[in-house]
């Protein structure tokens, strides 16, 4: 059996598989089989399109019984099949046509029902002493010979369903009603071709007009650009004048046609056999009842046909053979590098069955627009050359294979633009292999003046009873235009004058001068630097793209398909490009500053060597000498005792802190909270003094706590140096001391809630509150005043935050003894209203006015009175140098500015 | 000389030597400094270790457990629990684990300030700068109605008012970026920041002038213990008749 290549990898494979075993793609195309019983119009193939194909499948695989003597092609032959399962005949229907299995008489009937699939040759048998040539056999009996002839309607239908061809509707000749046998009988119709129930005229159909171009006789449209109309047949398509059909034209007949498939055949015949020869249906023999024209037309060999044989077969048949004939005696006498028209059978213009188009009657823009053709690609026989000589399907039928897959050039498209289905017209490329494309080929894929390559692999023809043209191209070898196929027939001299230099114009462009041609377009400079084509490496690309040929893949057969391999490979990321921003100079400079900065970090610099003696030290020597001298002066001298201490009146706060302690009765309990550190404790325990001192004489007993962690000592020292300046030390005043309270601001507020449980006993006596004579679970009710001493303005802004709110709910009063540095921030919380603290004694100056409103005796001889001396005598020394200091500086400035170089000039001067 | 007096005698001299010691630094950094000063952290650090043992540890948490377990267990145990956790942070390998205690520490305190900073500083401040020019207000502390005293009271009031409102707009920083410059205070709001600015540095004056009386005052005590321990030491060995 024949191998089968093949159509994606172009890999041979046994003739029985259905897929390949390479790739998996099927090798036999998908035919459904046609409901038996149903005919209508919604079908989308006509019968005698599926008929063909289903015979086309049985005859895979068959050896080829056309060797040479039966004449007739397969398509024909199946034919023969459904002229099997016509009706019997009546009367006027020639035996072989009654013989017919299942075949209606009438070409008026119904819709014959498929038969049951007789053999062939015992329904042949039938039909007379002379077999049917096998050409006219179908092993499938459920197609009518009628069918396609008698359903041209359904061609309509079917070029407006597949959008593929628009056949001509065939203006069948108007039978009268009734009398089928009586119009066949006048018009001389086969009896197989009179069935045919469709639209029009018979003659008409079968008739020809010689002006009208076979491809728009056939709806074939422009046959030039590979397309086939999908316009309904109507002005063209319409078979005006079959007369090539017809028996009763002066023009070409039927006989004509059937010629011209001989002429086919022959030239099929004559083709190079290939190794894989498709499969011909088996010669059918069948016994009388087979017009004699068919007879001889399968009897009759090759070389021999007898158009004068007088055998009753109609006259139209008699031409055919005889034009046949004719045709193989010019192609015996063609020389191999003649083309010859197969459709030009002889010199007679009348019997001439070649089309206008091939005849060259046709005008010069018809001979150019079919010019890439498909039927401009018959000329070259390879491409469409039936390798097997039992071929005998006319060339407009294999074009209409083979155009299935065709490439469907830019005019194919313009032509039809509702065409969307690419499947049918995507090309699978031609089998590469180094061989070349045909022109017609090379120019639809856009590489024209390409050597021609055979086109194995397009599509799968939608004809499968032809022979599979990938066998044919299969070991053919390179064919080149200028070497043509004589044995395909008789080609059309314009046709086969036609070369890679007759192209069309569209594909001479490359052909053309170079200066006709564009000169590449120079950009302009600032464009030209934004292109980035340093980045892709482009030469690359086309080179490698342009000469390669893809071989396997759905995209075999096809050049100049990118490779993304080699695209990638010349890809390459983009040069670097600096970006320069413009910066001032001011910017620039900053920026080196920077710059050095960050460089002489690594860099050891030298220590400079410092002098002993320098001038900040001396003043500062100066400076401390000085001050200790005034102080130990002003405690040496001491206070002049005449003068009076204080002119000027007591601050409100004073006053008012005077007044609260005024307010107090005896017993009361007060707490004392020391909150400065033991640094400060010479200026807050001469304050402290005169308060303690009042608080002893009114009997209060005082609850000492501190929330500094020394706060025990400070205390303790308090109550020690109250001891000594009462004078009675060894009866030293009582006082409660707490100690410690940790915690910070959260510690205080607990303490402030409950007091009893955060600080339970005394630090020194271990006196609980009880023992004190407090009540624990009172809390700070049990206190009539709250006096805090503190030097840090954090302490105070603690006391009056966390403790000042809840003393103003049980309305206690809360004093402030202050540094001196922390005065100004007790000040907002004694002026507000309601106050939170009631009075405060800021700094030494107000302990003064205090213990003045006091104890007038003790501030004039007190020690608060000494460090008051001392301290204003500092003071008022630091002034002294500060002024001076400052009046200093400044002269020390302006010489400096005098003494500048002379070179650089003032303000003024610079701007000149 | 008894023992108070002898210790006495020998608290004087050493703090007389340590002052002398501090006074050293006129002339610069040196070894008698350093020497005294880490005399003084060391102390403070001893000081303060044995206070919280004493007062805090064994008086607060031991002795309640030991005397009183069961009642006083809810109460202590909790907080020591949380002490030992919160030493975790001491080992660098385990601070992690004492973030528990270190954020239930640090809740609790920014709660109290946070609280006490807008009940007892935020809201009385502004209810007294509100107030500076109320005449009811200045009616219930009793003040003098004199025209004088009613002046001065009223250009402090402006003070004030016009101060506290100055000083919060030097520290507004809502200004708009015009393009290509930085961003910058309106027009109006520049102003009062620039006014603001002043009062600022009149109030940072008045609080370095307090913290240089401070330590002036600091300086003449300890002159005057100096002068008189002089005196003391001399009259020890050379008493005065």
């Amino acid at each position: 059996m024949a191998d089968i290549r093949c159509p994606m990898c172009g890999k041979t494979n046994t003739a029985g598989r259905e897929t390949c075993r390479y790739c998996n793609a099927r090798l036999t195309p998908l035919i459904a089989q046609p409901p038996a019983a149903s005919r209508s119009g919604a079908e989308d193939v006509p019968d005698w399109l599926s008929s063909l194909r289903d015979g086309s499948q049985q005859d895979l695989g068959q050896e080829s019984s056309f060797d040479g003597e039966s004449e007739a092609p397969d398509w024909l032959s199946r034919l023969g099949g459904d002229a099997a399962a016509a009706p019997a005949q009546t009367e006027a229907v020639p035996d072989w046509f009654a013989n017919l299995d299942g075949a209606d008489q009438s070409p008026f009937a119904s819709p014959v029902e498929p038969a049951a699939p007789a053999q062939p040759a015992a329904s042949m048998s039938d039909a007379g002493d002379t077999p049917l040539p096998d050409w006219f056999m179908t092993s499938d009996s459920s197609n009518s010979t009628l069918d396609w002839l008698k359903l041209q309607d359904e061609q309509v239908a079917f070029s407006q369903q597949t959008e593929l061809i628009q056949p001509a509707a065939p203006d069948l000749p108007a039978a009268p009603a009734g009398d089928a046998a009586e119009w066949q009988a006048e018009t001389d119709v086969p009896d197989w071709m009179a069935g045919i129930q469709g639209q029009g005229d018979l003659a008409g159909w079968l008739s020809e007009s010689s002006e009208t171009p076979a491809a728009d006789r056939f709806g074939l449209g422009d046959i030039g650009s590979n397309t086939f109309s999908t316009e309904p047949a109507a002005e063209e398509s319409e078979l005006e004048s079959a007369e090539w059909l017809s028996d009763d034209q002066t023009g070409q007949s039927i006989d004509d046609w059937f010629a011209k498939t001989q002429g086919s055949a022959a030239f099929s015949q004559s083709a190079p056999q290939a190794a894989h020869t498709p499969a011909q249906p088996a010669p059918v023999e069948h016994s009388g009842g087979l017009p004699d024209w068919l007879s001889s037309l399968n009897e009759a060999s090759p070389g021999s046909p007898e158009p004068d044989q007088d055998d009753g077969s109609p006259d139209w048949l008699d031409r055919v053979r005889a034009r046949r004939q004719a045709d193989e005696d010019r192609i015996a006498q063609v020389s191999p590098n003649e083309v010859v028209n197969p459709f030009v059978l002889s010199d007679d213009p009348e019997n001439d069955l070649s089309f206008d188009w091939l005849n060259g009657s046709s005008t010069a823009d018809e001979q150019e627009a079919l010019a890439g053709s498909v039927f401009a690609a018959a000329s070259e026989p390879e491409q469409f050359a039936p390798a097997v000589p039992a071929d005998d399907t006319p060339d407009w039928l294999r074009n209409l294979n083979n155009d299935f897959g065709a490439v469907r050039s830019p005019a194919v498209t313009a032509r039809l633009p509702e065409l969307d289905d690419e499947e049918h017209f995507e090309a699978a490329a031609p089998v590469s292999g180094g061989q070349d494309e045909p022109d017609w080929l090379a120019e639809l894929t856009g590489t024209p003046g390409t050597p021609v390559t055979p086109v194995t692999t397009a599509s799968v023809p939608a004809f499968i009873g032809d022979e599979d043209p990938l066998e044919v191209f299969d070991e053919q070898p390179v064919y080149s235009q200028a070497a043509p196929d004589t044995s395909f027939g008789v080609t059309p001299d314009w046709l086969s004058s036609l070369s890679a230099e007759d192209a069309p114009p569209a594909a001479q462009v490359s052909e053309a001068e170079p200066s006709e041609q564009l000169e590449p377009a120079n950009l302009p400079t600032w464009l030209e630097a934004m292109r980035p084509v340093d980045a892709v490496n482009l030469e690359a690309f086309d080179e490698a793209s342009e000469a390669r040929i893809e071989n396997a893949g759905p995209l075999a057969g096809l050049r100049g398909a990118l490779p993304a391999e080699i695209a990638m490979q010349g890809v390459r990321p983009p040069a670097p490009y600096t970006i320069k921003l413009p910066i001032s100079a001011d910017v620039e400079n900053r920026l080196n500053v920077l710059k050095s900065l960050l460089e002489s970090e690594n860099s050891p610099t030298p220590q400079t060597q410092k002098a002993a003696l320098s001038s900040s030290l001396l003043v500062r020597v100066a400076a401390f000498f000085i001050l200790v001298l005034v102080a130990v002066l002003a405690l040496y001298i001491g206070p002049d005792q005449s003068s009076p201490v204080l002119q000027m009146p007591a601050p409100a706060a004073v006053l008012g802190f005077h007044q609260q302690l005024l307010n107090l009765s005896s017993g009361s309990h007060v707490l004392l909270a020391l909150d400065f550190e033991p640094g400060y404790s010479a200026e807050m325990n001469t304050m402290l003094q005169p308060l303690l001192v009042q608080l002893q004489r009114q009997g209060v007993f005082v609850t000492a706590v501190s929330s500094s962690i020394s706060g025990a000592l400070i205390i303790e020292q308090a109550q020690n140096d109250l001891a000594a300046s009462t004078g009675d030390p060894l009866n030293p005043w009582r006082v409660q001391n707490l100690g410690y309270l940790p915690g910070g601001p959260a510690g205080l507020l607990a303490f402030a809630l409950e007091p009893a449980r955060i600080i339970p006993v005394d630090v020194i006596e271990q006196k609980t509150w009880a023992d004190a004579g407090l009540n624990p679970a009172a809390g700070m009710d049990n206190f009539s005043l709250v006096i805090v001493a503190t030097d840090s303005t954090r302490s105070v802004s603690t006391w009056a935050e966390q403790v000042g709110p809840l003393l103003q709910q049980n309305e206690i009063e809360l004093l402030m003894v202050s540094s001196a540095q922390s005065a100004a921030v007790i000040e907002p919380f004694f002026t507000t209203y309601p106050p939170v603290v009631d009075g405060y004694l800021g700094g030494l100056s107000d302990a003064s006015y205090y213990l003045l409103a006091n104890q007038p005796n003790a501030a004039a001889n007190g020690p608060l009175r000494m460090y008051e001396y001392a301290y204003s005598a500092a003071l008022l020394a630091v002034v002294l140098f500060v002024v001076i200091g400052g009046i200093i500086n400044l002269a020390a400035a302006s010489l400096g500015v005098r003494k500048q170089p002379k070179g650089r000039s003032g303000r003024g001067e610079a701007k000149a | 000389m008894n023992s108070s007096s002898l210790f006495d005698l020998i608290g004087l001299v050493v703090g007389f030597v340590l002052t002398l010691m501090v006074f050293s630094y006129v002339f610069g950094d040196n070894f008698l400094f350093r020497f005294a000063t880490y005399t003084f952290i060391g102390a403070a650090a001893g000081y303060a270790t044995a206070v919280v043992l004493r007062t805090l540890i064994w008086q607060r948490y031991l002795i309640p457990l030991i005397q009183n377990p069961g009642e006083n267990f809810a109460i202590t145990a909790p907080g020591f629990v949380l002490g030992i956790w919160l030493l975790l942070k001491a080992s660098p390998r385990l601070s992690r684990l004492a973030n528990m205690p270190m954020a239930l520490l640090v809740g609790v305190a920014a709660g109290t300030v946070i609280g006490g900073a807008l009940l007892g500083t935020l809201f009385p401040q502004a209810n007294a700068t509100m107030n500076a020019l109320n005449i009811s207000t200045r009616n219930s502390l009793q003040l003098s109605n004199s025209g004088l005293d009613l002046i001065v009271w009223m250009i402090n009031g402006l003070f004030v008012v016009f101060g506290s409102v100055t000083t919060l707009a030097y520290f507004q920083f809502g200004g708009k970026a015009p393009a290509g410059q930085s961003s910058a205070l309106h027009g109006i709001i520049l102003r009062m920041a620039q006014i603001g600015k002043g009062f600022i540095a009149v109030a940072l004056g008045v609080l370095f002038a307090g913290v240089f009386g401070a330590a002036l005052m600091a300086f003449v005590d300890r002159v005057t213990f100096s002068w008189n321990a002089i005196w003391q030491l001399i009259g020890l060995f050379f008493p005065l008749t």
